[in-house]
């Protein structure tokens, strides 16, 4: 997996067009995106990266796509 | 009967940047993720406007949600135990003008002889401790949900055929703080077809944390369930279509 892939799953836990969700993405700029959507986009990296990013600390507040991809390179799940 | 208005509106996304604003009262249920997924799963489900009925229909959200996207027919049916809910779900309707046939009554009773397209079931949902550890009912709204908090909703799938028209469709929620299992048998006895529709994980409000301890010794018990993930306490709702009842519907 890598950052578009995880761009392209926020676009779909969101239910929004994926050209809206690019590099500086964040619940700041995505009306979508906001505290349930956050547990949506969560729930599907999750999903998708077999329960390892359950545990990762700092995702619960990981609100942009920078920090998520950060987070989740950090822990070896996206190259 | 006048009903005390909090100051604090309840406000909801329709479409396109469009919002409803509705007055909210003591005593009355705040609208939940409920609420909003009832409004999203119809909006995906209903074709033109429905005859429908909201049951439980507190502040009259989902029903006035429904009739501003053009979705009810109208007048809009909608019905609660509680006086002051009836009155203020009136209140709102005239608001945004919206004809409601709106009365008080427990689940079916108001609505003998009436049949509806779609019936959306908003009915206290909880294991009925749960609800009182929680801030949506405090101590003056009433929740009469059993200790598995699925006797409300099992009261509505033993009598909703009666309400349905010729395919109609009934909408319940399943809220993981009750048991999810024993209701959807209950659906699947009554009803040939139960389709999940729509689903939403939520976070257990802060007001609720000093309780998880009692929580997880509820969730033991297999009356409730949550996840705990992401540092987050997660509950789910999830709505279910209920098509073509049995026969013998008892």
């Amino acid at each position: 997996m890598n950052a578009d892939d995880v761009k392209k799953m926020i676009a779909e836990a969101l239910e929004v067009d994926a050209f809206e969700v690019d590099d500086d993405a964040s619940t700041e700029t995505l009306e979508a995106w906001d505290s349930l959507g956050h547990i949506n986009v969560l729930i599907a990296l999750d999903g998708a990266l077999d329960g390892k990013v359950a545990g990762i600390e700092g995702m619960k507040k990981a609100y942009s796509v920078a920090t998520l991809v950060g987070l989740l390179r950090e822990h070896g799940l996206v190259d | 009967m006048s009903t005390a208005t909090t100051a604090v509106a309840y406000v909801t996304r329709l479409a396109d940047g469009e919002t409803l604003e509705l007055e909210q009262a003591d005593g009355v249920f705040r609208p939940t993720h409920t609420s909003e997924l009832f409004i999203a799963a119809a909006r995906k489900r209903a074709q033109a406007p429905a005859r429908i009925l909201d049951l439980g229909c507190g502040s009259g959200v989902v029903g006035i949600a429904l009739a501003r996207l053009g979705l009810a027919a109208v007048p809009v049916s909608a019905s609660d135990v509680s006086a002051s809910a009836v009155e203020l779900a009136r209140r709102n309707a005239a608001r945004h003008g919206v004809v409601i046939d709106a009365r008080v009554g427990s689940l079916f009773s108001p609505w003998a002889g009436s049949r509806f397209t779609l019936i959306l079931d908003d009915v206290s949902g909880i294991a009925e401790d749960v609800a009182r550890l929680s801030p949506w009912f405090g101590a003056t709204i009433p929740c009469a949900s059993g200790p598995d908090g699925t006797e409300l909703t099992r009261a509505v799938l033993d009598a909703a055929g009666q309400y349905l028209e010729p395919g109609g469709t009934l909408f319940v929620p399943a809220i993981s703080l009750s048991h999810v299992a024993r209701l959807l048998e209950a659906a699947r006895a009554r009803f040939a077809v139960v389709d999940k529709v729509a689903e939403q994980r939520w976070p257990l409000p802060a007001e609720m944390a000093p309780h998880l301890d009692t929580l997880r010794a509820i969730r033991e018990e297999g009356r409730i369930t949550f996840e705990e993930k992401f540092g987050m306490v997660l509950c789910t709702t999830a709505v279910y279509a209920c098509r073509d009842p049995r026969e013998s519907m008892g």
